[in-house]
């Protein structure tokens, strides 16, 4: 109680003494949590401000989202390539080395490696592209520290040794000790060779201490005509963390002529281990087929009871997370491993499953499972284990691995069941009549449980041409028939949890077995749709739903949900689902979420269309804060490249309203949405001009292909960031304009939102999204510039960048060119994005301050080419993927820019064509700093007389300053000085008539710039530049000489942008006469002024 | 004891529940206040015709109001105390609005001094601050508005009044509030924004004659005969018989005259042949004549004297004591080439004897 008033007490007075400044609380809990060295005391109310039961009344913001923001956080993020292929084995793309005697650890907490194939000359070449750790690196190109993206600029340079394009590495550990794996790219367009980790907030990093590190490389010779990128992100520290024990292992691939129940690899807690695993990700499948296969076998991932034979992996290379842990306890085999499952549920106990691809290029036979930071990992004790099993018989060209990502831990600390489990079905195969129920979950009466899913999935894949149908995740009331999966056969994450009460059926791998089910709401009423795949190859019914921090979707007893389709399916198209849920003994509250996919809605061919509006109708009494939104439009035949866009709205009428009854809430006792949830030629009001954009895509002119991926999709959440806020007479709606749409798209808007009684407190955050803008053949062309302007008063948490290039027209080269994100020090030009035009996401929100810029600005980069926050390879062919890339950087270590910083989206190189379109994407927090920079501005001009002396009309004088006679050759007169912070830089002026007498004058030499030519009557003015980033203007910028202004029309000198650094410009006069000019004594007064554009 | 302690834990609750009330009811006032939306100008900049300390300037005022303006709320621009505002005038103000965030293609808004009516704005001074008031006049969000102030002024009537500037060179912030928005402009001010040039052109006066001696040879009352600088005989036919050239850069131009007497005996300085006058004359045999004519060609502004400007006919007016202005340039000039022609004729009485003119040219510039 005395604590409770002490800290009251506390706040009051800092409340006080900071004249009620909320910042105050802030900073005071960065004072305690700065006391506290490892941030534990923010890091406690941050998670408990993530679980739901715990009322955060202490700090509504995310505390940690402002970490980067101390320098003494030492975190960097760099994208390192495009790295051209190569031809040698072993050839290293890229090496990320700590020296010996650094003095630092870094710590990786991201890395991304992606391979694109650029050429369609080169043949396809799927050599394995690893990662390793290496012991020593050298030569290749390094990329200088210098050049490395600091998260925070204040941050001093890194110590870490980068290179690519061939280092010479040595790596450690056998070449099985894969870090991660995938086969580069092969085809122009496949898109199946990116990995991209990011490691948990309370997960062990990549720990590289002094003499360590990790390079990503070739296993054997590759091609020309690919390019690598890899992104890492990371921090460093002067003390090594201490080993958490933690692995994470890609398996050697497999490709072999499987036969049923084969055993790709096994992960496998020897019976005597003493040990363990919790497993946190296992990523399993074909990666892809490098020729023809087949799509006839499933591979599953199973609970195994045993493992023998196969291929033994030393334990001494499993690659360790930190150098410092011991080896680890766990058996790792591959190639035809022995394994039982029998005590493991039976061959439907699946944990994941996969209908791997069937000819080359296709990624529609991978899946990731990543066990959520807050939900039950996968549990393997002592005599437990998983393994990757083809369950009929299996193709050569099928690529196959598992990477897996664990903990080990004594026994003695296993930890304690938490009743959850994880579920991934058979496949069906049917041409399904319509509303045919081909999986249901259910909770049925009196199970004394309540079912709470995490994570619910659908893959719907083809094996020959199939149909473009719906299917869809709805609530139920009754489920019955079908055939129903063994309690037994449902996983648990924990063998010591008991069998589940979920009632789990399927119609049969033919769906001969009909489920009866009684669904909730209208077809409007799903939480999840996809559409399913036309075609092989394509991805677009793969789905899934993971739930994370927010509501779950609670089934009380007498409630499930069932996977349906709209229309009549395709015995081509292979249905599975998954599901990973919680089963509790009380019902937990209702948190007064909602969870919708609206559609799909078919596409328009009008010019203008709205296809779905959410809106909070003035007198709802309530604030709707949407946690996700996820855009996906489908293209199911031919159909046209058109701008879809999601903008914030003030009134949505017409189109057709979803009842209220059928917008379906995760738990059943929360009152009805008071939202109005509207579709199909809805109208609308927009708030802000087009260019308030909050997410955008470019739609597809063709279907999707194993090269053309679904890239007019578009998914957000706002885990750890401001949601969307949306009060009263607020909404968001989902439109095409400027040209007709087409009628094979299908439309899919995904909300997910909470509703309040009142508004939460604003966290300044935005969320915008430029373009489209066409691309520009001009090399060095700035599509976007986002700049933080000196006096803007803010730190900009940059939260998430995405670079977005779709093509929709014929290439010309040179192309598949790289585009990349760097930081800037200076935006000019351009078009602006009126300030008032950038979305809030609370629209409590200031106005941001953010200087945005689109279509050419001029850009002031802060580091050399190398320094890519984000890159990628423009398309080559429409629809290709490679240009689309979004990256979440690193929470709690996100990218600061501080006054006078930006990032700016552009042309490393010279494009072939227009017919691509940009879009950059950008989520950022707008937080106060505390040394807010004042204005500044300087002008001075160094003397107020200058001489030419006498003219002659056979030689040219130039005016001094310091001789009466003036000067033969050319010397500078005076000086101008200039110094400003203006947001939009300055300009001078230069105003004034010619040399002149009474009546007679010497001719100016006027708007062109003028060599000087002794005989004739000439007065002009040249001026150079140094210092600073100010330039001279057109035309006195050049050898020659100009003279534009009058007594009455000022002439523009010299611009330059608000750098707060001093350009001096250097003024010279010329004068030239001809015999006859008139003798007399002339003169001209010039008056200089300096205009700041703040 | 428990009664005091009870007491105590009493001041305490009351002391923690003013105090929470207390800041609860000042952040509450605070937080409204933010919710205001008040929001920064952008693009403020400030063009000044001069930025020398304690010099009249016109001033032109630009920004963007990221909120715009209502009905009833008022621009305020306030300039720090250093700079003299002057005697207010209504046309010393012009406001406009731009139709977009760029600050182009600015329309006019009708004001008038005092309260504003309707859709015209209210202009006042108070000291160093100036408010534009709005009527009904409403500005959107997003426009940028351009003031003017000084002899810039020109929508109406002119400005006559500028505003002078501080007379201590340094920065001075000009602080703009236009309704709920606001923002400053940094001005600085210099001791001296102007840079005087010289230049010298020296006076130059170029003047020739291309030869300073020409003859008749005999004279013959049947016979005109012209002057030759080459031929001692003398020419029957019109012949040039020297040039004169003047270049000059005197502004006002230049003149060139004649002085000298007629052809005059070397034997009895009482016989001369008769100068044929200020009235330009044709050459006639039998007679008694000396004359001139002359030509002009190259330079500019040259004009020839009437008495020898005609193409057949002659004159001479000059005397030893009196100049006759041959020909006058208007002004600075290339070389100009006066081309001069003589002539000489003699009637049957004329006396025998040795003739000779002295003639003299002058050039003289008009700087």
């Amino acid at each position: 109680m005395l604590i409770r008033r002490i800290l009251t007490s506390l706040l009051i007075v800092q409340l006080f003494l900071s004249g009620f400044n909320p910042e105050a609380i802030v900073s005071l809990f960065q004072t305690v949590s700065q006391k506290n060295k490892h941030g534990k005391i923010v890091d406690k109310i941050y998670l408990a401000s993530l679980n739901k039961n715990v009322v955060d009344t202490i700090f509504s913001s995310p505390s940690k989202a402002s970490a980067a923001i101390n320098p003494n956080e030492k975190e960097y993020m760099l994208d390192v390539g495009p790295v051209n292929g190569s031809v040698s084995a072993n050839y290293v793309y890229s090496a990320f080395f700590n020296p010996a005697g650094s003095g630092k650890t870094v710590a990786i907490k991201r890395l991304a490696i992606r391979s694109d194939t650029v050429s369609t000359s080169t043949a396809s070449n799927y050599v394995n592209l690893s990662a390793r750790r290496i012991s020593a690196s050298s030569l290749g190109t390094q990329i200088l520290a210098a050049d490395f993206p600091q998260k925070n600029a204040s941050s001093s340079n890194s110590i870490a040794e980068i290179r690519h394009s061939g280092p010479t590495v040595t790596f450690s550990g056998t070449a099985d000790s894969r870090i991660l794996g995938q086969p580069l790219s092969g085809a122009v367009g496949a898109y199946y060779s990116s990995r991209n980790i990011t490691f948990g907030d309370q997960d062990e990093k990549i720990i590289l201490q002094p003499g360590e590190g990790i390079a990503v490389y070739q296993e054997a010779a590759g091609t020309v005509g690919t390019s690598i990128r890899v992104l890492y992100e990371w921090e460093e520290t002067v003390n090594a963390p201490t080993p958490q024990n933690e692995f994470l292992f890609a398996f050697p691939r497999v490709e072999i002529t499987t036969t049923p129940g084969y055993t790709y690899n096994s992960f496998f807690n020897p019976s005597a281990s003493g040990k363990t695993a919790i497993v946190k990700r296992i990523w399993f499948g074909t990666e892809t087929c490098d020729a023809a296969a087949v799509y006839t076998n499933n591979i599953i991932l199973q609970r195994i009871s045993s493992a023998t034979g196969g291929t033994l992996i030393a334990t001494s290379s499993i690659p360790k997370k930190h150098t410092g842990g011991a080896d680890s306890f766990m058996e790792f085999r591959r190639t035809g491993v022995t394994v039982s499952t029998t005590t493991a549920g039976g061959v439907d106990a699946r944990i994941g499953s996969v209908t791997p691809c069937g000819t080359t290029a296709q990624a529609t036979g991978w899946k990731e499972i990543n066990f959520h930071q807050n939900d039950e990992k996968l549990i393997l004790q002592a005599g437990q284990g998983v393994a990757l099993i083809s369950e009929t018989a299996g193709d050569l060209d099928q690529l196959v691995r598992m990477i897996i990502e664990w903990e080990e831990v004594d026994a003695v600390n296993t930890p304690a069941s938490q009743g959850e489990y994880i579920w991934a079905s058979n496949r069906i195969e049917a041409a399904a009549a319509a509303n045919t129920t081909h999986y249901s979950f259910f909770n049925p009466v009196g199970s004394g449980k309540n079912i709470v899913i995490k994570k619910l999935g659908i893959q719907v894949d083809a094996d020959s041409t199939g149909v473009y149908v719906s299917y869809s995740y709805r609530r139920i009331t009754t489920a019955s028939g079908g055939t129903l999966i063994a309690a037994g056969a449902l996983p648990k994450k924990h063998t010591g949890t008991a069998d589940s009460v979920m009632e789990v059926r399927w119609c049969g791998a033919a769906c001969a077995s009909a489920i009866t089910a009684t669904y909730s709401g209208t077809t409007d009423a799903n939480f999840m749709t996809v559409t399913s795949p036309g075609a092989v190859g394509q991805t677009i019914g793969q789905r899934e739903m993971v739930l994370g921090n927010n509501e779950k979707i609670i089934l009380q007893p007498g409630e499930g949900v069932a996977l349906y389709n709209a229309a009549l399916g395709d015995v081509d198209n292979y249905v599975r689902t998954f599901v990973e849920w919680d089963e509790e003994g009380s019902a937990p509250s209702s948190q007064g979420e909602y969870l919708i996919d609206i559609g799909d809605i078919n596409g328009s061919t009008a010019t203008s269309y709205n296809y779905a509006t959410f809106f909070n109708p003035s007198g709802s009494g309530k604030t709707a804060i949407i946690k996700r939104m996820q855009m996906r439009i489908d293209s199911v035949n031919t159909a046209v490249y058109i701008p879809m866009q999601l903008r914030r709205i003030s009134a949505a009428s017409a189109g057709t309203q979803i009842a209220s009854t059928s917008i379906p809430k995760k738990h059943t006792g929360t009152v009805n949405s008071v939202v109005e949830l509207r579709r199909t030629g809805v109208t609308a009001t927009y708030s802000g001009t087009t260019d308030s954009k909050l997410l955008a895509v470019q739609t597809q002119g063709a279907v999707s292909s194993a090269a053309a991926a679904q890239t007019a999709y578009k998914e957000i959440t706002f885990d750890n960031k401001e949601p969307i806020i949306l009060r009263p007479g607020e909404g968001v709606g989902l439109y095409h304009d400027t040209a007709a749409g087409d009628a094979d798209f299908r439309v899919k808007i995904l909300f997910e939102w909470d509703e309040e009684s009142s508004a939460p407190s604003t966290l300044s955050e935005y969320l915008y999204t430029s373009g489209p803008i066409n691309q520009s053949t001009t090399l060095g062309y700035a599509y976007t510039s986002f700049f933080n302007p000196i006096g803007s008063g803010k730190n900009y948490i940059v939260k998430k960048l995405g670079i977005r290039a779709n093509r929709s027209g014929t290439v010309v080269a040179p192309v598949y060119q790289p585009v990349s994100i760097r930081k800037i020090g200076s935006a000019t030009g351009g078009t602006v994005v009126a300030t008032t035009s950038v979305p809030r996401k609370h629209s409590g929100s200031s106005t941001s301050t953010a200087d945005i810029r689109t279509t050419g600005p001029t850009i002031g980069f802060l580091q050399s080419t190398s320094s890519r926050v984000l890159g990628i390879a423009t398309p080559g062919l429409v629809n290709q993927p490679s240009g689309v890339f979004d990256s979440d950087i690193y929470y709690g270590d996100e990218l600061i820019l501080k006054e006078g910083e930006g990032l700016a989206l552009y042309n490393e190189q010279t494009q072939g064509d227009a017919n691509v379109r940009y879009r950059m994407l950008l989520e950022w927090q707008e937080a106060s700093n505390s040394s807010s920079s004042p204005q500044v501005f300087s002008f001075s001009v160094s003397t107020s007389s200058v001489y030419f002396g006498t003219a002659l009309s056979a030689q040219a004088r130039y005016a001094s300053s310091t001789s009466l006679l003036g000067s033969d050759v050319e010397v500078e007169a005076h000086s101008l000085i200039v110094n400003t912070n203006a947001i939009n830089g300055y300009t001078v002026t230069l105003q004034g008539d010619t040399l002149t007498a009474g009546s007679t004058t010497i001719t100016q030499i006027g708007g062109v710039n003028t060599v000087s030519t002794p005989g004739t009557e000439q007065f002009g003015v040249r001026l150079t530049a140094s210092g600073g980033s100010g330039v001279v203007s057109s035309p006195y910028a050049l050898s020659g000489f100009a003279f534009d202004a009058s007594s009455s029309t000022p002439s523009t000198v010299a611009t330059g942008v608000g750098d707060n650094a001093t350009t001096t410009f250097s003024v010279r006069y010329l004068v030239n006469i001809t015999p006859t000019t008139e003798a007399n004594e002339y003169s001209a007064a010039l008056v200089y002024i300096a205009t700041a554009n703040f | 004891m428990i009664s005091v302690f009870n007491t105590t834990t009493s001041k305490l609750h009351k002391f923690f529940a003013f105090c929470t009330i207390f800041s609860i009811a000042l952040g509450a006032s605070i937080v409204h206040v933010e919710l205001a939306h008040a929001a920064a100008l952008s693009s403020l900049s400030d063009t000044q015709s001069s930025l020398k300390v304690n010099t009249l300037s016109n001033h032109t005022i630009q920004f963007v109001t990221p909120t715009g303006l209502s009905a009833g709320q008022a621009i305020s621009i306030t300039f720090p105390s250093n700079y003299a505002t002057g005697t207010f005038a209504v046309a010393n103000f012009d406001l406009a609005t731009s139709t977009s965030a760029t600050c182009s293609g600015f329309g006019d808004a009708q004001l008038q001094s005092g309260a504003p009516s309707a859709l015209t704005w209210g202009v006042t001074q108070a000291t160093g601050t100036v408010y534009i008031t709005s009527g009904t006049a409403v500005i959107p969000a997003n426009r940028c508005v351009q003031i003017e102030i000084g002899s810039n002024a020109t929508f109406g009537a002119t400005g006559v009044t500028q505003i002078t500037n501080p007379t201590t060179p340094g920065s001075y912030a000009i602080t703009i509030i236009v309704g709920a928005d606001n923002g400053t402009i940094t001005q600085n001010i210099i001791t001296d924004d102007t840079v005087l040039i010289s230049a010298t052109v020296q006076q130059s006066l170029t003047f020739t004659i291309s030869t300073t001696t020409i003859y008749f040879g005999n004279l013959s009352a049947g016979d005109d005969k012209f002057a030759s600088s080459t031929n001692t005989a003398g020419d029957s036919t019109e012949t040039i018989a020297h040039t004169l050239g003047i270049a000059t850069n005197a502004p006002s131009g230049y003149t060139i005259t004649i002085r000298g007497d007629t052809l005059t005996s070397q034997q009895l300085a009482a016989n001369t042949i008769t100068a044929m006058g200020v009235t330009a004359a044709s050459s006639t045999l039998g007679s008694e004549q000396f004359g001139i004519r002359a030509t002009v060609s190259g330079g500019t502004g040259a004009t020839i004297d009437p008495t020898y400007i005609f193409t057949t006919s002659y004159g001479f007016d000059a005397s030893s004591t009196t100049p006759s202005v041959l020909a006058t340039g208007s002004g600075a000039t290339n070389t100009t080439t006066y081309s001069l022609r003589y002539v000489a004729n003699i009637s049957g009485l004329t006396e025998a004897g040795t003739y000779v003119a002295s003639l003299i040219y002058v050039a003289t510039a008009n700087y």
